[in-house]
């Protein structure tokens, strides 16, 4: 596994106080707002050195592949020019032939002045073009280029201000050009322009945060964010192990989709006889009366109620259903057959998604703990001082705490679609064990950190002795994690 | 920002332009053959005093349902521009795909999203009036004319060409005293009426309900 990684990123990591496992994978992030004009300069250097080209055809090329090196090298050097133009870095000569009025333009009968201003060049009133040779003053590129900044992320795409030229304004034009707010704007398209199309970068999908990660090989793994929540490379939504991808979207399809309602219908409800409308059995006595209707007819073998007594056995003891059933009547035993099959799925997909959503309230309990633990990190440093470096731990354990949540609700989902009755059994076994020490951690760390606080209790001993319990915890629960 | 100075160059531009509009149509009378096409002209002037309302003016092309008309446009010129496109909007009635023959509101690629600083009032006028030579019902404003226009080409025509002569032709003395003996009054004092108002229709007419 190939992965990339930064000098300058690394310390911030170690500061971050979040190493795990995991992060061996050794992955580099980019906050939304950082200033990376870097890191996508260095691969375009590459290219620049590659082709003999100059910084600002490279950023197209890299572009107009979406960053992929061997996506360029087989396509790039047999389409040179045909590619040149369609990327905007090679002068279409044709299309501008296309709408000969430019040609007209007042400014054109007068070489030496602006085409947007109509003002003389002069020393005052310098010129710049790019090498379609179409020429404005310095004021009205800066005009330009901040209009187009102001307008959103297509502002990278820009084309030279004349009519029907496709060459597209360099990067270091806006470099130039533009100033304070508007260059900030434009750094945070720039930089969208790299993360946005390059396949090895995925946005964490976490609200709140602004951090996108880079990782060379997008297998079905994980990665950490440096916000501290993991999530999956390969589909970008929060981390689902031991489920694979397909599993997790189709059981999230599951979960949403009417298909349930429809099995739910299914399992409780069968269709009045008389008016269609679906009844619902909610007691457990076979006389219904259809709501819509006022039909009365027997839950079991749908015949009139007025029909049944003594000679089918009683009101209350319908056998006509038996009756019918022990005659071979295939459709009915079908229909319920049917009914039945479909409200043992139900309840074994309650079962399941009841502790999946379960384990999913946790895991959210557990993230709306974690500002008050480093509210309480911050205090045991102040009022007992504590160093830092000592008070990590209860970073660790909440943040162990979270992905075991996160873990645990999809061994739910895992067990829900695995049919193999002894990987199971082993399953389980496994699930059991991460459930129960997941609880224990979860506990400890809910309690009140309060007492550990109190000036008065100088004895650190307590304190020691909590510290050791969650460790001891939450290198049990890694462990299995990790195993499962 | 560009200040007036690039509006006031271009009015000049445009006006020097029709003149020799004007100089064109004094030889057409006198040497129909040496006629430079007056339908390739366009033309504009300021409302009022206003330098950011203007009205321009495109002559209907040859051979197409719109020849012989004027057409009146309604310009205005936003605080962006040229980095922004002008506000173009028909005054004149016009039946085509691309027109609303409500609002007038065009559909033009270069008044929208095509729209580059290099181009004027000018070059965007003359691309109006290639766009009357060229509709492109695909791309229509006016769903109603956009399907007249592909399942009935003819009646599309006619339509066209009687907007043309309803709302884009000046018309002649003898036209205007026709149409208001047409409503009952007898042909001199029409004449009379429309001499003392300058053969202002409207005036005349006015005049002449009034007693
Ligand atoms: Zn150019
Ligand atoms: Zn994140
Ligand atoms: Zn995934």
């Amino acid at each position: 596994m190939q992965s990339q990684h930064s000098n300058n990123y690394e310390d911030d990591q170690d500061d971050y106080g979040w190493p795990d496992e995991e992060d061996k994978e050794q992955v580099s992030y980019h906050h939304q707002f950082d200033n990376d004009e870097k890191r996508q300069l260095e691969k375009v250097q590459k290219l620049v050195e590659l082709l003999g080209c100059s910084q600002d055809q490279g950023i197209a090329i890299m572009r107009f592949f979406k960053w992929n090196m061997d996506k360029l090298q087989n396509e790039w050097f047999s389409n040179e020019r045909r590619l040149g133009i369609k990327m905007g870095i090679e002068f279409d000569n044709d299309l501008s032939k296309k709408f000969p009025l430019t040609m007209q333009s007042l400014a054109h009968n007068n070489q030496g002045y602006c085409m947007i201003c109509y003002g003389q060049f002069s020393q005052k009133n310098k010129q710049d073009n790019m090498s379609c040779g179409h020429q404005f003053c310095q004021e009205d590129w800066r005009s330009y280029l901040s209009q187009k900044v102001n307008e959103g992320f297509q502002a990278v795409q820009s084309k030279c201000p004349q009519h029907l030229c496709n060459m597209v304004v360099p990067h270091s034009y806006f470099v130039k050009y533009l100033q304070k707010e508007d260059m900030k704007t434009y750094m945070k398209w720039f930089c969208k322009a790299y993360t946005d199309d390059n396949k090895n970068v995925r946005w964490c999908p976490y609200s709140g945060c602004d951090y996108c990660v880079e990782y060379q090989d997008y297998g079905e793994s994980d990665v950490s964010c440096k916000c501290g929540n993991s999530f999956c490379f390969k589909c970008g939504s929060e981390s689902h192990r031991p489920c694979d991808c397909k599993q997790t979207e189709t059981w999230k399809n599951k979960n949403s989709a009417e298909s349930e309602n429809i099995t739910w219908i299914m399992a409780n409800t069968k269709q009045c006889p008389e008016c269609r409308k679906p009844i619902e059995k909610n007691q457990g006595c076979n006389h219904m009366t259809c709501k819509m209707c006022s039909y009365e007819f027997c839950w079991l073998c749908q015949g009139k109620w007025s029909e049944h007594g003594q000679k089918t056995g009683g009101y209350y003891n319908c056998n006509k259903y038996e009756e019918l059933k022990s005659k071979g009547d295939v459709k009915i035993s079908k229909d319920e057959t049917s009914r039945q099959a479909a409200k043992n799925e139900l309840d074994r997909y309650m079962f399941y998604f009841e502790r999946f959503n379960n384990h999913d309230k946790a895991e959210k309990h557990a993230r709306s703990l974690r500002p008050v633990i480093k509210a309480k990190i911050q205090l045991l440093h102040e009022i007992k001082k504590y160093p830092p470096s000592e008070l990590d731990f209860l970073d660790e354990a909440i943040n162990e705490v979270i992905k075991c949540r996160q873990v645990l609700k999809y061994t739910y989902v895992y067990g829900y679609y695995l049919k193999n009755q002894k990987e199971l059994n082993l399953f389980q076994f496994l699930q059991e064990d991460l459930e129960k020490n997941c609880d224990y951690l979860h506990e400890l760390i809910e309690k009140p950190l309060d007492p550990y606080l109190d000036t008065n209790i100088v004895d650190r001993s307590t304190f020691y002795h909590f510290k050791g319990q969650l460790i001891n915890y939450y290198q049990v629960t890694r462990k299995v994690r990790l195993s499962s | 920002m560009v200040d007036n100075g690039r509006i006031m160059k271009e009015l000049k531009e445009l006006q020097e332009a029709t003149k020799n509009v004007i100089t064109t149509s004094y030889q057409q009378q006198s040497n129909p053959i040496t006629l430079q096409s007056p339908t390739q002209q366009v033309q504009a002037s300021i409302v009022g005093d206003n330098l950011r309302h203007w009205t321009g003016t495109i002559f209907g092309p040859k051979d197409t349902c719109f020849e012989g008309g004027i057409f009146k446009i309604d310009i205005e010129i936003p605080g962006e521009y040229p980095f922004k496109p002008p506000k173009m909007r028909f005054i004149t009635k016009i039946w085509h795909p691309n027109i609303s023959s409500q609002t007038g509101a065009i559909c033009l690629d270069i008044l929208k999203n095509e729209w580059t600083p290099a181009l004027t009032i000018r070059t965007a006028l003359i691309s109006l009036q290639a766009l009357l030579c060229a509709p492109e019902p695909d791309d229509p404003q006016d769903a109603e004319v956009a399907r007249q226009y592909k399942s009935d080409k003819k009646l599309y025509e006619y339509t066209a060409k009687m907007w043309t002569e309803n709302f884009a032709k000046e018309q002649t003395v003898d036209d205007k005293v026709k149409k208001l003996m047409e409503m009952g009054f007898p042909e001199d004092i029409c004449k009379e009426a429309l001499e003392r108002y300058d053969n202002d229709e409207n005036l005349a007419l006015n005049f002449l309900l009034g007693g």
